[in-house]
């Protein structure tokens, strides 16, 4: 709370010293929220670089109320769905057979699955399914909200988000890790 | 999976736990080009400030930006459009007084003073530009100072049920048990277990990294801190009512944090893992940098322009005309000469291009040109035995330029063996012997040029990324002959065979590009286009090297 306090007013005094150590200490954190929502590299660093020059422009608005964690977290989630909002994906209806059946390459010697596996799993996702599922399952955020942060149907959040559930359970089931028989849905 | 249970789950939304706590912990250095690229953008924010010159709020919106770029084409289009037209009308040819075949021409004597023949074109010069009546203001203010101490107490009076403020009265030890409710059941135990972890936090191996002023301003922090924590203990509804309205950010970009104000703040750790990573080695990215970074650079835009200018055809008749005039010219006693002046031309061009790198782009497109020139040339005078029959006046029937035009159009029909022409009464040695080129008798005649044009040129950016950018260009432009009208009866088109159907010319110059929004930007450019090569036939009696310059004025669409 201390540090964080300092940080905030440094980049209050814009002190180019402090916002370089605001980003380092939670641009990876950041990087990796932007990469779950845009699959590309080079858009997600673009909406990495936004939401931090947001950041510190705003950071007045900033006034202790919430962990600056989740302040900063909620930019880049606001940054990015504004970049999503361009092409509205999460109106998009895709099959579940148009799905590629390929499998991100997963290191079979871990014993649990890592963020990279994962995050792959979830980039794979058809970009409306991604969208709804993230703010969701990971965010935490109700069907409601999401159909207001969306402008989208509540239904339609419902349907995207089941939809990828079930699109992520069958990239499980056919790992290699599960072929014993081991059931993927504990980890749905 | 079982129906009914994947619908509750939609209902309550249990946090997913497995996906949640993975990546709470996740973290992945981004690539150094991405500070490098924040510092810049916010030192351009603190050193420029912009003129917004097509607004800002309902005038961004993606409706009326498009429909504001096509009118500005129009509006391109139309002024263009007026002052070719304002050109033809004004032409000196308007303004014959004598008879005979060539009545299309002025002809005046050669004398110091300089009549009026091209006066008329100077009309179109007088076009007045509307300057906007508002001046518009710079909508970016200096953000007001706040001292820590105003910080921490307008903080405190807008205190709410935040779970942090509890939190912080807990750990304070003044809490009456007073504290609010929360909105989510599962939050109360997510906020209490982040605060204490904040509280727990290695911050000093961030405040052992920061200059002593930042460090004493903890000591301020400390105190204040305690007065926040004894106010958080006295939130009623009312201050969260005002909080609600008065946190949202102020600026015009803040406008989308206000999709998610209106729901409770969490933090999802409530598993047993209840670490933050604060630092993290710098991880291998996942391609090597530099093609990424040149794929990332690789901007397109397409852009449409009207560039009026000068247009100098440079005419100049082959000494080899001389044996054509036999002794006409040289019994003038005078060396006769066709000149050419620049006239008004304008160029429309619809382009395409694309930023390599930071610095260079390259670009090319499709353009035509309406080149109006004027022309200076010997008029052809009947010789002394003829002007005898004919009232002893110097009657004009022709002259040194259109002859030469012609004469070339018959070398080239008589060396394809064509059949016999009205043109071939001019090659006639009988005919030719009437007449001589006097160049006491100067004939002001109009030339007007159309070209396809097609520019391929590199640009460098002297100031890239900026909103108001500047880049010198240069290149190469291949002219596509189209058709040439000499005065209003001769036309000469690529057929003929006196022009060069392609001709090669350079382009250079400098363009200011001011980019108003993300896709569209306004553009400003001096050009200089100065021709490589003869435009005509080696053949040809006639030898043209083009030069135009002007301004041209675009629009461009980035994608």
């Amino acid at each position: 709370m201390q540090d964080e306090y300092v940080l905030v007013e440094g980049c209050r005094r814009q002190d180019r010293i402090v916002q370089r150590q605001l980003y380092e200490r939670f641009a990876g954190k950041l990087f990796v929220l932007c990469k779950r929502y845009i699959k590309d590299p080079d858009e997600a660093e673009d909406v990495l670089q936004d939401a931090f020059v947001k950041i510190y422009r705003h950071i007045d608005s900033f006034r202790f109320e919430c962990p600056l964690e989740a302040w900063l977290k909620r930019i880049v989630i606001n940054t990015a769905l504004k970049q999503l909002r361009k092409e509205k994906p999460w109106e998009q209806t895709v099959d579940v057979q148009d799905m590629a059946p390929v499998l991100p390459q997963a290191d079979e010697s871990l014993p649990a699955l890592n963020y990279q596996y994962l995050l792959q799993l979830i980039q794979e996702l058809p970009p409306g399914c991604r969208t709804v599922f993230n703010l969701y399952a990971i965010e935490g955020y109700s069907h409601p909200e999401i159909s207001e942060l969306l402008d989208i149907a509540e239904g339609t959040s419902k349907s995207q988000y089941s939809r990828a559930r079930m699109l992520l359970q069958q990239k499980l089931q056919s790992d290699k890790r599960f072929a014993d028989g081991r059931p993927a849905e504990g980890y749905l | 999976m079982n129906t009914g249970t994947e619908m509750n789950e939609l209902e309550k939304n249990t946090p997913d736990d497995f996906w949640r706590k993975t990546f709470d912990e996740a973290a992945e250095t981004p690539p150094p080009r991405v500070w490098d690229a924040i510092e810049r953008r916010l030192d351009e924010s603190e050193g420029t400030k912009i003129l917004p010159l097509w607004g800002s709020g309902l005038v961004m919106s993606r409706p009326l930006g498009w429909a504001m770029g096509v009118a500005a084409t129009v509006a391109l289009l139309l002024v263009g459009w007026w002052l070719v037209n304002t050109e033809s009308v004004n032409q000196p040819t308007a303004q014959l007084h004598q008879p005979g075949p060539a009545a299309n021409v002025a002809v005046r004597p050669l004398a110091p003073e300089k009549t009026a023949t091209a006066s008329g074109s100077e009309g179109a010069g007088n076009v007045r530009s509307n300057q906007p009546a508002e001046a518009v203001a710079s909508v970016d203010k200096p953000a007001p100072q706040i001292t820590p101490a105003q910080t921490l107490v307008s903080s405190a009076k807008k205190l709410s049920n935040k779970p942090l403020n509890e939190s912080i009265a807990r750990n304070e030890d003044t809490v009456n048990k007073t504290i609010q409710p929360v909105n989510n059941a599962g939050d109360l135990p997510t906020q209490l277990m982040v605060s204490r972890n904040l509280r727990r936090s290695p911050s000093s191996s961030v405040i052992t990294q920061l200059p002593p002023s930042i460090l004493s301003a903890t000591h301020e922090r400390a105190a204040l801190e305690n007065r926040m924590a004894h106010m958080a203990v006295q939130t009623s509804a009312a201050f969260r009512d005002q909080a609600a309205s008065s946190t949202a950010p102020t600026a015009t970009d803040a406008a989308i944090f206000e999709q998610l104000t209106g729901r409770p703040l969490r933090l999802r750790t409530v598993g047993p893992i209840q670490r933050i990573v604060w630092f993290r080695p710098a991880e291998l990215p996942m391609e090597p940098e530099v093609s990424k970074s040149q794929r990332k650079a690789r901007e397109m835009w397409a852009s449409a322009s009207v560039m009026p200018g000068a247009f100098n055809p440079m005419v100049a008749v082959k000494s080899t005309q001389a044996a054509y005039a036999n002794t006409l010219v040289a019994s003038t006693g005078n060396q006769s000469t066709v000149t050419s002046r620049a006239n008004f031309s304008v160029a429309y061009q619809a382009g395409a291009g694309v930023q390599l790198n930071e610095h260079w782009s390259v670009e090319s497109g499709i353009g035509y040109l309406a080149g109006h020139s004027t022309i200076e040339t010997p008029a052809q005078v009947a010789s002394s035995n003829y002007i005898g029959a004919v009232a002893n006046q110097n009657v004009v029937t022709s002259n040194l330029y259109v002859d030469a035009i012609q004469h070339s159009l018959v070398n080239k029909a008589a060396a394809s063996s064509a059949p016999q022409t009205a043109l071939d009464l001019v090659s006639n040695n009988s005919f030719y012997s009437q007449y001589r080129y006097s160049s006491q008798t100067q004939e002001v005649l109009t030339n007007n040029y159309q070209y396809m044009q097609v520019p391929v040129q590199v640009g460098y950016q002297l100031r890239p990324r900026k909103r108001l950018s500047m880049a010198l260009l240069g290149g190469i432009l291949t002219n596509i002959f189209v058709k040439n009208t000499v005065g209003n009866d001769v036309v000469v088109t690529a057929k003929d065979g006196v022009y060069r159907p392609v001709s090669l010319a350079t382009t250079m110059g400098a363009r200011f590009r001011y980019r108003s929004t993300g896709k569209w930007s306004a553009s400003l450019a001096g050009l200089y286009q100065p021709s490589l090569e003869f435009g005509t036939q080696t053949e040809s009696q006639v030898q043209t090297r083009p030069t135009s310059t002007g301004m041209s004025f675009g629009v461009d669409y980035h994608f």
